[in-house]
């Protein structure tokens, strides 16, 4: 018997499936090439002033290239120790700082998720997430550091930090959300609880432990407050203190203000300040961008 | 530049607060330390009236080359450096300790303190191992705060109630000792520079008749000089400067239209500069003293409006650059603009201001001709000038120190040779540096500052009780003492002060910044045409609903009590 009829027709398929058009590929393109010019344009102007002579950088001459280039700021902000002695000093505080933290949260997090056999675990987590509500406030704060006799150490810009309650809670969800099968036959093996945190667990978080480390270490570097509060001696200063004096007091590299001498900083060594202060920290991402993505949702989302 | 406010608000940066603070006036019992010279003889005040002697006025060595103006409060002009420098210590004050001190730092942190000759050689005049702790200006507050509260108060600290008004609360719990006895009348006069400081800057600097520190003084009237571009004024026809409202209108829209670089947009100012504007119309000084006894602020008075209404007319007529009223460094901005040749006005703190006027200072443009400039009255008559408080912080010393009395005089000895005066050794060091290090002097009586990519970068003398802004003397352009003198000398013939300098309103620590900040908010937004002139009652209302009254009550009652 023959069919009456045509074939069925193919169901349509939805907009966002069908091939993009060239001219939407190409406001697409434009769209976002103009966001990215005007997140980076920021970033290549401050460049650009810092590499500029002062006076192209004063008359408005500079936009996107130096009008002028010179290498002065950069000279003028190393001729001293200032800054390469607090370069050091964030970079030591970050490295130490960023090591001791991640490795306190790691164990404490691993810790938290054993609530059944580690007795008091719950209260520990309480503990810790109260942090989260309610800040001791900065008096409290400095007295308990006082009170451990950590003013003025390197000491006082990590430990008070040492132990992020977020970061925390972004650990602790993703070892929870790992197969506990692995748990118990390693425990069956005879695996200690720290060799099973070591062996099985942190090669398995290999993505939210990168994240950390990066909110960590970038928190360090980033941090001024602190020191600002806890140290006496400015030679312990790190950068974003120093970073700070320049930019927002708008402070010179000479001290010696003559009387009645404009004293303001050319905005050509306050911009090659922001550089050296932000291009360390910057050459850490590309490092860790693979985990980033993948690190944040994992821990923070499954729950 | 900001704008006036009840109190300014914590974290200032110093030169934005000396630069811009219009409204913080000089207190009501200044006016007899004026009339009997800013820096002359202190004599009985109201202050007084409530308990204070204020320390016995010495004037300064008869210098080479100095002009003391007759005009009451002017500051003393030198056009030459006395050679050789005095001693003004005969003896280091120290007795071989240590001293420790917290400072503000306005500059990068010093770089090696203990291998700087500069530092040293002031330890070896001072006979003490001096252990200075830096905190950024901005976040002097909460150091200052944290320090207290841990109870490890250095033995002297620099405390000021315009950038910390808790301070106020630390004085009257007994945080500092009571200078009042030691330093009052002829008590002074064992510390023979700290009796050469400005009467003006201890009466201000008295919390409520007692003096708990050592002021570092500035001009009394310090932010009623502007600079304006006399060259582009004469080519525009404004050979004269504008002698009211309209021809200063006039000079500000020729610099924004008249097109006075030739090729290139110009504006008038860089920022929004309302002090310049509220002194023309005669606007109070932050309050003002009623004749029965009541304050007015200057928010509610009719001159305000106007002097709004004038600002609104300016803003339209394109006066300002178009990052006017954006915040930030406004005070860097501003000096970048006028130097680069974009703008033809400046409003900045007295002394610093004038170095803006050296040859070659605005870049590419050795024809400049950078003059004075002082506010003319809107109607052709008296401006009203204000009266600040004529000092920037003070040197406090602890109560805990000061309970050993040999302690004290030894600290005071200390505070005695930073505030060394002009002409002396001492002045130098704390000043400038080490002769051949960081100055040289002339044959002819100059004091040559060694250019900064020549000298030794080297931490300097902490910043305390320098006197080096109660006095013009510009290196390298010595006549132009004379010239800010001149200046200084019109605009304090028609000053008043601030009526409630040196009283204490709790609601003013407390809210102070906050009604700052409304106050900036609603300008700034009426100024550039945001919110309508109509807002103005509005504004008024919740400023006293939000503190104003509370604040004026306070006062009140605070000039009653010295008044009895």
């Amino acid at each position: 018997m023959a069919v009456v009829g045509t074939a069925p027709a193919r169901p349509a398929r939805p907009a966002w499936q069908e091939p993009p058009r060239r001219i939407t590929s190409i406001v697409k393109g434009l769209v976002i090439a103009a966001i990215t010019l005007v997140m980076l344009y920021p970033f290549v102007y401050v460049i650009a002033i810092s590499f500029s002579a002062a006076d192209a950088a004063r008359s408005g001459d500079t936009l996107l290239i130096p009008a002028e280039f010179s290498l002065a700021a950069y000279r003028t902000i190393f001729a001293g120790d200032v800054v390469t002695r607090a370069l050091l000093v964030s970079a030591g505080v970050t490295l130490v700082g960023t090591l001791l933290s991640v490795v306190m949260t790691v164990t404490l997090a691993y810790g938290l998720t054993r609530t059944r056999e580690v007795p008091g675990s719950k209260f520990v987590l309480y503990l810790v997430l109260f942090t989260m509500l309610f800040g001791a406030g900065i008096i409290p704060n400095y007295l308990l550091v006082k009170e451990l006799g950590l003013l003025d150490t390197y000491a006082s810009l990590i430990l008070p930090g040492a132990v992020s309650a977020f970061n925390l809670v972004v650990v602790r969800n993703f070892f929870m959300n790992l197969p506990q099968e692995l748990f118990d036959s390693a425990r069956i093996d005879g695996a200690s609880e720290f060799q099973i945190l070591w062996r099985i667990v942190v090669p398995l978080s290999k993505a939210v432990i990168a994240v950390i480390a990066l909110f960590y270490g970038v928190a360090y570097w980033n941090d001024f407050f602190n020191a600002m509060i806890y140290l006496n001696d400015s030679e312990k200063w790190p950068i974003q203190l120093v970073l700070q004096q320049y930019v927002l007091q708008g402070s010179p590299l000479d001290q010696m203000a003559v009387s009645g001498q404009v004293e303001a900083a050319p905005k050509t060594i306050q911009m090659a300040v922001v550089v050296v202060a932000t291009v360390p920290i910057l050459l850490v991402y590309p490092f860790l961008q693979r985990f980033f993505t993948k690190g944040v949702l994992t821990g923070a989302i499954k729950g | 530049m900001t704008t006036s406010r009840p109190l300014p608000s914590a974290g200032l940066n110093r030169r934005r607060f000396l630069g811009g603070l219009a409204g913080l006036g000089a207190g009501a019992y200044l006016l007899s330390a004026c009339s009997s010279g800013g820096s002359g003889p202190a004599s009985s005040t109201p202050g007084a009236e409530g308990g204070l002697t204020l320390p016995d006025f010495a004037p300064p060595r008869d210098l080479a080359g100095a002009t003391v103006s007759d005009v009451p409060g002017v500051l003393p002009a030198y056009e030459q450096f006395p050679l050789p420098p005095f001693k003004s210590v005969a003896q280091p004050p120290g007795r071989g300790g240590t001293v420790t001190s917290l400072h503000p730092l306005f500059t990068a942190p010093p770089d090696d303190l203990q291998g700087s000759e500069v530092f040293q050689a002031f330890q070896r005049g001072l006979n003490v191992t001096l252990e200075p702790t830096y905190t950024p200006i901005g976040s002097y507050e909460n150091k200052l705060a944290t320090v207290l509260a841990g109870g490890s108060i250095p033995d002297i600290t620099w405390v000021n109630t315009e950038t910390v008004p808790a301070a106020v609360s630390y004085f009257q719990q007994g945080a500092f000792a009571d200078l009042s006895d030691v330093l009052g009348g002829d008590g002074v006069s064992a510390y023979p520079n700290l009796a050469q400081l400005p009467s003006y800057a201890w009466r201000n600097c008295a919390v409520e008749g007692v003096l708990y520190g050592v002021p570092r003084g500035i001009p009394l009237l310090n932010n009623s000089v502007a600079l304006y571009r006399a060259d582009w004024a004469a080519a525009l026809g404004f050979p004269e400067p504008p002698a009211d409202a309209a021809e200063y209108l006039e000079l500000m829209t020729a610099f924004s239209k008249g097109s006075p670089r030739g090729s290139g947009q110009s504006w008038g100012a860089a920022v929004l500069d309302a002090g310049f504007v509220r002194q023309m119309f005669r606007v109070p000084n932050e309050w003002r003293l009623e004749e029965d006894g009541t304050l007015t602020h200057y928010v509610e008075s009719d001159e305000y409006r106007a002097a709004l209404e004038f600002h609104i007319e300016e803003f339209k007529a394109g006066v300002y650059h178009p990052d006017a009223t954006i915040g930030g460094d406004t005070y860097t901005r501003a000096i970048d603009l006028l130097q680069s040749g974009q703008t033809g006005f400046y409003a900045g703190s007295l002394n610093a201001q004038f170095a803006l006027r050296r040859p070659g200072t605005l870049a590419g443009d050795p024809g400049s001709d950078v003059q004075p400039l002082t506010p003319p009255g809107h109607d052709g008559g008296d401006p009203l000038t204000y009266e600040q408080r004529g000092y920037y912080g003070m040197a406090a010393i602890s109560a805990e120190a000061a309970k050993d009395d040999e302690r004290l005089h030894e600290l005071l000895g200390v505070i005695d040779y930073w505030s060394a005066p002009f002409g002396s050794e001492e002045y130098v060091l704390v000043n400038y540096g080490l002769e051949g290090r960081q100055v040289t002097f002339e044959d002819s009586g100059q004091l040559v500052p060694v250019p900064p990519d020549q000298a030794p970068t080297e931490a300097p003398v902490p910043y305390l009780t320098q006197v080096r802004e109660t006095l013009f003397y510009f290196p390298g352009a010595q006549a132009d003492a004379r010239l800010a003198q001149g200046a200084m000398e019109t605009v304090v013939r028609s000053s008043a002060p601030n009526p409630v300098t040196g009283l204490i309103s709790d609601t003013a620590i407390r809210q102070g910044a906050a009604l700052g900040q409304l106050n900036n908010d609603y300008e700034t937004g009426i100024v550039t045409g945001q919110r309508s002139l109509d807002e103005l009652e509005e504004w008024r209302d919740r400023w006293r609903s939000g503190g104003g009254d509370a604040m004026r009550r306070e006062f009140q009652d605070a000039l009653e009590r010295l008044d009895s």
